[in-house]
C-alpha cells in the first residue's frame, strides 16, 4: 500500500516535471514565433544591377573616426560624428580625402581630446595612400566637420577643421604639408563648432568662415538622460542644452581672421549643424543657410554690406509644410525639378520627413516634400548625410541620404538604419530605390558625412560615406555615363568660389541650369563644379552669368574631361537681363 | 375567564414591545431596503444619462448585458457599485463588487468575463478590481495578463507597461484582442514601429479573431499610425475598410484625402475632403487639410477664406497661421506674412512646451509642472483648459 503510494507520488512528479519541461519549450518556440522584427536585416551580396560597389577594401582608405563612446559617459558630443573633404589636394588633378578624426572622452573625468583627422591621397585611379603625417597640429580639436577654400589666395586649397570648442585652420604648404595656423590666423573658437564654409562675406575677394555651432555642453558634468522602457543610459536631446550662436570669421587679407558674428547679424537662436553657401535669391551674391536642430532654419541673404538679413521664414525653408522646426542636419542644393530654379534638401529627425523645399525664383521657396513623393519615405530615421548627382546617368539629379541614430535606445528606430536612395524621375517625383543601391544600401549603418565625387576619373559618380561607428566606405558607381561633363568656375570678381554665378548646360536631353554651392552633404565638402550627362559625345557651348553680371559663352566644350571656366575668356554674350 | 387574564402582568406589555420591534425592523429593513432600491434606481437612472450621451452607448448596452448573464444573481451589487463609481464613492463601489463577486459565488471566469465587459465599457476601476480579484492561474493566464496589460497602459505605468507588453508576446499566439492589447501598448511607448506590427497581428488573427467592435475601433487607430509612420500604401486599404463601413466618417475621410495626397492624387484627395468637410465642418483638421488641398489645386483664394475662418476660431493654433502666411506671401502681402508667420512660430514653440510639459506630467505630477502646463495654456490663449490646470497646481 505504502509502495502504491509511492509509486503514485513518483509517477506525479514525473508528469509533473514532463509537463513543466513541455511548457518550457513551448514557450521557446513561442517567443521565437512571436518575436517582432527589431533590426534591418543584413545587406545581400552585390548584385549585377547595383547603383553602388563597395571598392572600400581595394581603394586602400582605411579610416575610422573616433567618438568617444567607448567610455560610456552617454555624451552628445559622440553621437555628431564628422565629416570628409573631397578636394583635389596636391594639385596633380584627381581628388584626394581629408577625413575628421573625432576623438576621445575620458571616461572618468569626460576630459575630452581630438584624434588626428587622415588624409588620404589618390593615385588617380581610386586607389589611395595614406599621407596623415603630412597634417601637423600640436593639437587637434576633437572635430566633425571641414570647410575648404583658398583663404589666402596662394593657388591651393586650405582648410578649416570644426570641432568641440575649436575650429583649426590648415594652411596648405604647395600639398606637401598641412600645417594648422589657427593661432597665427587668430580663429580662437570657444564653441561646439559643427561644420561651416569658407565664403566671401564682404565681397573684398578674400574668402571669409561661417561656422555653425551647435549647444552650450560640458562633457566633464554631463550625465546620462535615461530612454526606453525600463529606463537605461542613454544619450540627452539636444534641447536640453541652450543653443550657440554661429560664427563668422572675416578674412583681413593677411592670412589672419576677425571675428564678425554681430555685425553680420547671425542670431543667437538655433543649434546649428549643417551649413550651405550658394545664391538663393539670384542676386549673383552668397547667401548662407544654417540647418539647425529643431529650431527654425536661417537664410542670411547676402548684401553688399552688414548686417545680413535672415529671412529663412520668409523665404519658405525655416520649418516642415506646417510651419513646424524640425531637427535639421544634412543638405543638397540642384535643379530637381528642371524648372530653371535651385531646389533645397533637407534632411531631418525622426517622425519628419525629409524637406524638399522647391525654389520659385526671387529667394523664395515652396515646401514640396508631398509633391515630390518624398513624404513619409525613411519617416522614422534619423538622417544627416545627404546628395544630390545623377547617378543613373538619365540626365536627372537623384538623391540619396545617410541615416543613423544618435540615441542608443530609442523605442522607434534602431541605432543603426538603412541609407535610402532616391530615383528622380524626369523632375515630376522620387522613387525609393534603396534595394537597387547596392549591399551598402541593403544593410543598416550609422551614417554622417558624405561626399560626392568621381574617384576613378569614368566619368560616373563614387560615394565617400563616414560612419559613426564603422569605418569609412567608398562605393563606387556603376552607372557611368558614356558621355558627360565636369565644369568649374573661376570668377574675375565676386565670390572665389563662383557662387552667385549662374550655368546654362545644354545636355541633349534638356538644357540644365546649375547654381554653385558650398556645404552640401553633412559637415562635409564635395568639389564645387558640375558634373552631369550629355546625350551624345557631340561638344556642347556653355553660358555662364557671372557674379559680375557679365554673360559669357564658353565652348564648344568636348564631352568627357573637366573644363575650368576664367571669366574674361569666353565670348561675350549678350547681357542677361538683372535678376 | 379567558386564559389570557391569566396572564403574568408584564406578559401583554412585553408581547407589545416584541411586536413594536419586529414591526420597527420590517419598517426599517423596508425603508432602507426601499432607500437602497431608490438610490440604485437613481444612480442606475444617471447612468443609463450617462450612456445615452456617450458614442460607445450600443456597445455598452450590449457589455451590460454581458454584466447581467455573468452575475445574474448579483446584478444589483455590481449596479450599486457602477452608481457608487458615479457618485465618487470609490471604497463603496469595492464593496459592492466584493459583495457580488464573493468566492464562492463567482468563479475566475466569472471576474475575467466581467473586466473584459468592464474594459468595453471604460470602466477601468471595475475592471482592474475584478482582474485583480481573478487568481493569476495557467488556464486563464493570457486573459488576465491581456487585461492587466490594458490596465497597466491605461493608467500609464510605462515601467509596467513595457515589461507586460513584451511578456505577453510570446504567450499572444493566434489571439487578436491580446495582440491589439500589445499594440496600444506598444503605441503609448511611441514603439510605433512594433505598435504597426502588432496590429497587423491582431487583424490577422484567426483562432481568436477580434470582434467586430474591436475591429471597428482598431482600424482608424492602425491607418493613422500607419500614415503617421508615412507608409502610406499600406494604409491605404485599411481606409478604404473604414470606408467601406461608415462611408461619412471624416476622420477616415481625412485619412483617405492624405493617403491619395502622398499619392499624388490632388483631384480625388480634393474631392474626397470636400465630403468630410460635409460632415464635420468644425473639425480644423479636416478644414486644414481642405485648404492644403485648395493650394495644392491652385484655389488659393478659396484656401484664404478657409483658412481665415480656422484662425478666427482656434487662434492659438500654429498650422493654419502657418499656411496662411504663405498665401499672403504669395499675394505679395509681406507685412502681414510676416505677421501671421511670426505668430505662428511663437504658438509653435509654445506647443512644444506644452507637449513637453504634458510628457513630464506622465512621470512627474507636481504641482509645479501643472502650474508651468496651465502657464503655456494661458499664452496659447486657452483660458477654460489653463484653469483646471491651475486648480491642480494648488497645493
Amino acid at each position: 500500500m505504502q509502495s502504491d503510494r509511492m509509486m503514485r507520488a513518483i509517477a506525479v512528479a514525473l508528469l509533473a516535471w514532463a509537463a513543466g519541461c513541455e511548457t518550457h519549450s513551448s514557450k521557446t518556440v513561442d517567443r521565437a514565433a512571436n518575436a517582432l522584427p527589431l533590426e534591418s536585416s543584413p545587406g545581400a551580396a552585390e548584385q549585377p544591377e547595383d547603383w553602388f560597389r563597395d571598392v572600400t577594401e581595394r581603394s586602400g582608405v582605411r579610416f575610422a573616426p573616433e567618438t568617444g563612446r567607448d567610455a560610456g559617459r552617454f555624451t552628445l558630443l559622440e553621437t555628431l560624428g564628422g565629416g570628409v573633404a573631397a578636394v583635389d589636394i596636391d594639385r596633380d588633378g584627381d581628388t584626394d580625402l581629408l577625413l575628421a578624426g573625432g576623438g576621445a572622452i575620458d571616461s572618468s573625468s569626460g576630459k575630452v581630446t581630438g584624434t588626428a583627422p587622415g588624409l588620404f591621397l589618390n593615385d588617380t585611379t581610386g586607389r589611395f595612400t595614406n599621407a596623415s603625417h603630412r597634417l601637423v597640429s600640436a593639437s587637434w580639436p576633437y572635430s566633425h566637420g571641414w570647410a575648404v577654400g583658398d583663404y589666402d589666395r596662394d593657388g591651393d586649397d586650405d582648410f578649416a577643421l570644426m570641432g568641440f570648442e575649436s575650429t583649426a585652420i590648415l594652411r596648405n604648404e604647395d600639398g606637401e604639408r598641412f600645417v594648422d595656423v589657427s593661432s597665427y590666423a587668430g580663429v580662437r573658437s570657444r564653441t561646439w563648432d559643427t561644420s561651416g564654409v569658407f565664403l566671401d562675406a564682404n565681397h573684398d575677394g578674400w574668402l571669409d568662415l561661417c561656422v555653425a555651432a551647435y549647444v552650450e555642453f560640458d562633457p566633464q558634468t554631463s550625465r546620462p538622460c535615461p530612454q526606453g522602457t525600463p529606463p537605461q543610459p542613454d544619450v540627452c536631446p539636444p534641447q536640453r542644452f541652450a543653443a550657440q550662436r554661429d560664427h563668422l570669421w572675416m578674412n583681413n587679407g593677411d592670412g589672419t581672421f576677425t571675428e564678425v558674428t554681430e555685425a553680420a547679424g547671425l542670431l543667437p537662436t538655433g543649434r546649428g549643424l549643417g551649413v550651405l553657401a550658394a545664391d538663393f535669391n539670384g542676386d549673383g551674391l552668397a547667401d548662407l543657410y544654417v540647418a539647425n536642430d529643431g529650431d527654425p532654419n536661417h537664410l542670411y541673404l547676402g548684401g553688399l554690406e552688414f548686417p545680413w538679413v535672415e529671412a529663412g521664414i520668409a523665404s519658405g525653408v525655416a520649418t516642415n509644410e506646417a510651419g513646424a522646426a524640425e531637427g535639421s542636419m544634412g543638405l543638397a542644393w540642384d535643379d530637381f525639378d528642371g524648372d530653371g530654379q535651385a531646389d533645397l534638401f533637407v534632411t531631418n529627425f525622426e517622425l519628419e520627413d525629409n524637406s524638399l523645399y522647391r525654389g520659385l525664383g526671387n529667394g523664395l521657396f515652396q515646401h514640396a516634400t508631398v509633391a515630390s513623393g518624398l513624404a513619409g519615405q525613411a519617416r522614422l530615421d534619423v538622417r544627416f548625410g545627404a546628395g544630390s548627382v545623377d547617378f543613373d546617368s538619365d540626365g536627372w539629379p537623384d538623391l540619396f541620404a545617410l541615416s543613423g541614430h544618435v540615441v542608443y535606445h530609442s523605442p522607434r528606430s534602431p541605432f543603426q538604419q538603412r541609407p535610402a536612395l532616391y530615383r528622380n524621375e524626369a523632375g515630376k517625383r522620387f522613387r525609393n530605390v534603396s534595394e537597387r543601391g547596392g549591399s551598402y544600401f541593403r544593410s543598416a549603418h550609422c551614417g554622417r558625412g558624405c561626399a560626392v565625387i568621381d574617384l576613378d576619373g569614368d566619368g560616373g559618380q563614387d560615394l565617400v560615406l563616414v560612419d559613426l561607428v564603422d569605418s569609412v566606405r567608398i562605393l563606387q558607381g556603376t552607372r557611368s555615363p558614356s558621355h558627360w561633363l565636369r565644369i568649374s568656375l573661376a570668377p574675375q570678381g565676386g565670390d572665389p568660389t563662383g557662387i552667385g554665378a549662374q550655368v546654362t548646360i545644354p545636355t541633349g536631353r534638356r538644357t540644365v541650369q546649375w547654381s554653385p554651392q558650398r556645404g552640401a552633404g553633412f559637415a562635409s565638402h564635395s568639389p564645387c563644379e558640375w558634373h552631369g550627362t550629355l546625350l551624345t559625345s557631340d561638344a556642347v557651348t556653355v553660358t555662364v552669368t557671372w557674379p559680375s553680371r557679365q554673360t559669357e559663352q564658353f565652348g564648344p566644350l568636348a564631352a568627357n574631361r573637366r573644363h575650368h571656366l576664367r571669366e574674361g575668356t569666353g565670348h561675350v554674350a549678350t547681357p542677361k537681363p538683372s535678376r | 375567564m379567558s386564559p389570557r387574564r391569566n396572564l403574568p402582568a408584564n406578559r401583554p406589555r412585553s408581547h407589545r414591545r416584541i411586536a413594536r420591534l419586529v414591526i420597527g425592523l420590517v419598517l426599517l429593513t423596508g425603508a432602507g431596503w426601499g432607500g437602497w432600491e431608490w438610490s440604485t434606481a437613481r444612480c442606475l437612472a444617471r447612468a443609463r444619462d450617462e450612456l445615452l450621451r456617450n458614442p460607445l452607448r450600443a456597445e455598452q448596452i450590449a457589455a451590460e448585458a454581458t454584466l447581467n448573464w455573468s452575475f445574474q444573481r448579483e446584478t444589483a451589487w455590481i449596479v450599486r457599485g457602477r452608481c457608487c463609481l458615479l457618485s465618487d464613492e470609490i471604497p463603496e463601489a469595492y464593496g459592492c463588487w466584493s459583495n457580488a463577486a464573493r468566492p464562492n459565488r463567482a468563479s475566475q471566469d466569472d471576474l475575467l468575463a466581467l473586466a473584459d465587459a468592464a474594459l468595453n465599457i471604460r470602466e477601468w476601476r471595475l475592471a482592474e478590481w475584478a482582474n485583480a480579484a481573478a487568481e493569476r492561474s495557467n488556464r486563464n493566464r493570457r486573459i488576465w495578463l491581456t487585461q492587466r496589460l490594458m490596465l497597466s497602459t491605461h493608467d500609464q505605468k510605462w515601467d509596467r507597461v513595457a515589461i507586460e507588453a513584451d511578456g505577453l508576446i510570446p504567450l499572444a499566439g493566434d489571439h487578436g484582442p491580446t495582440w491589439m492589447a500589445i499594440a496600444e501598448a506598444h503605441f503609448a511607448l511611441n514603439r510605433f514601429p512594433l505598435a504597426a506590427e502588432a496590429f497587423r497581428r491582431a487583424a490577422d488573427a484567426k483562432a481568436t479573431a477580434l470582434s467586430e467592435q474591436q475591429r471597428r475601433e482598431m482600424t482608424p487607430r492602425w491607418a493613422q499610425l500607419l500614415i503617421d509612420l508615412g507608409e502610406f500604401d499600406a494604409a491605404a486599404p485599411l481606409v478604404a475598410s473604414e470606408l467601406a463601413s461608415q462611408p461619412n466618417d471624416a476622420g477616415a475621410l481625412r485619412r483617405h484625402a492624405t493617403v491619395l495626397r502622398s499619392q499624388g492624387n490632388t483631384a480625388e484627395a480634393l474631392s474626397t475632403i470636400e465630403v468630410a468637410v460635409q460632415v464635420a465642418p468644425d473639425d480644423e483638421r479636416v478644414t486644414v487639410l481642405h485648404a492644403t488641398l485648395l493650394v495644392d489645386s491652385g484655389k488659393n483664394d478659396e484656401a484664404a477664406v478657409i483658412l481665415r475662418r480656422v484662425i478666427e476660431r482656434k487662434p492659438y493654433l500654429p498650422e493654419p497661421r502657418h499656411r496662411y502666411a504663405l498665401l499672403l506671401r504669395e499675394q505679395q502681402n509681406w507685412e502681414a506674412a510676416v505677421s501671421q508667420e511670426q505668430e505662428a512660430q511663437r504658438l509653435s514653440q509654445l506647443q512644444r512646451d506644452l507637449l513637453n510639459a504634458q510628457f513630464a506630467w506622465n512621470t512627474e505630477r507636481s504641482p509645479k509642472l501643472a502650474a508651468e502646463i496651465a502657464r503655456i495654456l494661458h499664452q496659447l490663449g486657452r483660458a477654460q483648459e489653463a484653469r483646471m490646470w491651475e486648480r491642480r497646481a494648488q497645493p
